[in-house]
């Protein structure tokens, strides 16, 4: 006798959570392997690189989504709410350590890079993650959410829910603030 | 088409008349377009050096999941059992009832008239003592002055005294001081 797994490769995200609040194993297993190496990425980059404290955001985030499954909306898009509740719970660590008064002394943890045999590159970069890391919360969390995660203009309004025309003004404007902050590697002819 | 999509997906050249109008204030120039292409290329490298996940992460939630699951079915246990005692005390309850029940049955008995209310004041007639009733006299008991007259001080033990009447014993009536 064979015991056959369930597969839910073809179900959408919104029906796995329906699934998961009946208790299904299978569809939780689904929900993570999609999901959990996203999820911890965006703590990663917005907790200053520290991959314990990314860990258990990750951890307590899916454990918000078992326990809070049957309350959700079958109108919502499953990958905003679940940004949205990470989104809040960055923002209630970044109030909880009082990092806009101290964001720009901490220094994020350093990984090895690839290219960093380029010093021009290697500069560029270092100057790129020191201002991100020097953005308050608010601006940073737009960033990753644009830039990294690729979510879309609509999808960001309803995570950080603030109305589309607003998101679309403070992209704009943190356009052109790091525009400016990065205006002398204007001229470097060193592109990756 | 968003500014930063049209940086991201278009080389400077390629840029249409409306496409330069909308970046006007982000990239003006070849040069600034061009730092703008290259700082969300290196922001995208950054999503290559994030580590990956420690799976005990997994193992952790799979857990709490499992947990969770037996927790659930424990309780719709619970709840069926609840359900079953309940119904079966109402069964019994409701079987009891009907044991006891009494059928009215159609019959020729008279219904005794309603008892009086124990609440109610009773008023006795009074009491006429006849002249032959039993008498019992208490005596005082008996002082040295009257030592010739028969002692009739025990007269609750005094088996003749309590059953004897005046009409067999007239010497009694020098008792009797008044009479009802």
């Amino acid at each position: 006798m064979t015991l056959r797994k369930t597969t839910y490769h073809n179900t959408s995200d919104e029906e796995l959570i329906e699934l998961m609040a009946a208790s299904d194993n299978s569809a939780f297993t689904e929900l993570y392997q999609r999901h959990g190496q996203k999820i911890f990425s965006y703590f990663f980059r917005m907790l200053w690189k520290d991959k314990d404290l990314a860990e258990d955001f990750t951890q307590e985030l899916f454990l918000k989504l078992i326990k809070n499954a049957a309350s959700f909306e079958k109108t919502r898009i499953f990958s905003t709410w679940m940004y949205s509740i990470a989104n809040n719970m960055c923002k209630n660590e970044y109030r909880k350590k009082e990092i806009r008064q101290n964001h720009l002394s901490m220094v994020p943890k350093q990984h090895p890079s690839s290219d960093a045999v380029n010093p021009d590159h290697k500069r560029f970069k270092t100057a790129l993650q020191h201002f991100l890391h020097s953005l308050s919360e608010e601006k940073r969390s737009l960033y990753i959410l644009r830039f990294h995660e690729n979510l879309s203009v609509p999808e960001i309004s309803q995570i950080i829910q603030v109305a589309e025309g607003t998101v679309k003004s403070r992209i704009f404007h943190l356009m052109k603030e790091i525009k400016n902050e990065l205006k002398e590697f204007e001229n470097l002819l060193t592109y990756p | 088409m968003e500014p930063e999509e049209i940086i991201q997906q278009k080389e400077w050249i390629d840029l249409s008349a409306s496409e330069r109008s909308v970046l006007q204030d982000i990239a003006a120039t070849e040069q600034e377009f061009n730092l703008m292409k290259k700082i969300f290329m290196v922001s995208r490298e950054e999503l290559d050096i994030v580590p990956e996940v420690d799976p005990a992460v997994f193992s952790s939630l799979e857990a709490h999941m499992i947990s969770r699951k037996k927790r659930n079915s424990f309780y719709f246990l619970y709840a069926a059992a609840a359900i079953l005692v309940i119904v079966l005390a109402i069964f019994l309850v409701k079987k009891k009832d009907f044991e006891t029940e009494k059928i009215l049955v159609k019959t020729n008995q008279k219904i005794p008239a309603v008892q009086k209310d124990s609440s109610m004041a009773v008023i006795e007639p009074a009491k006429i003592i006849q002249p032959d009733s039993q008498v019992i006299v208490k005596v005082p008991a008996p002082t040295p002055k009257n030592s010739n007259r028969p002692d009739y001080s025990d007269v609750h033990n005094n088996d003749m005294a309590i059953n004897t009447t005046v009409a067999s014993n007239t010497g009694l009536l020098d008792y009797v001081t008044e009479l009802n």
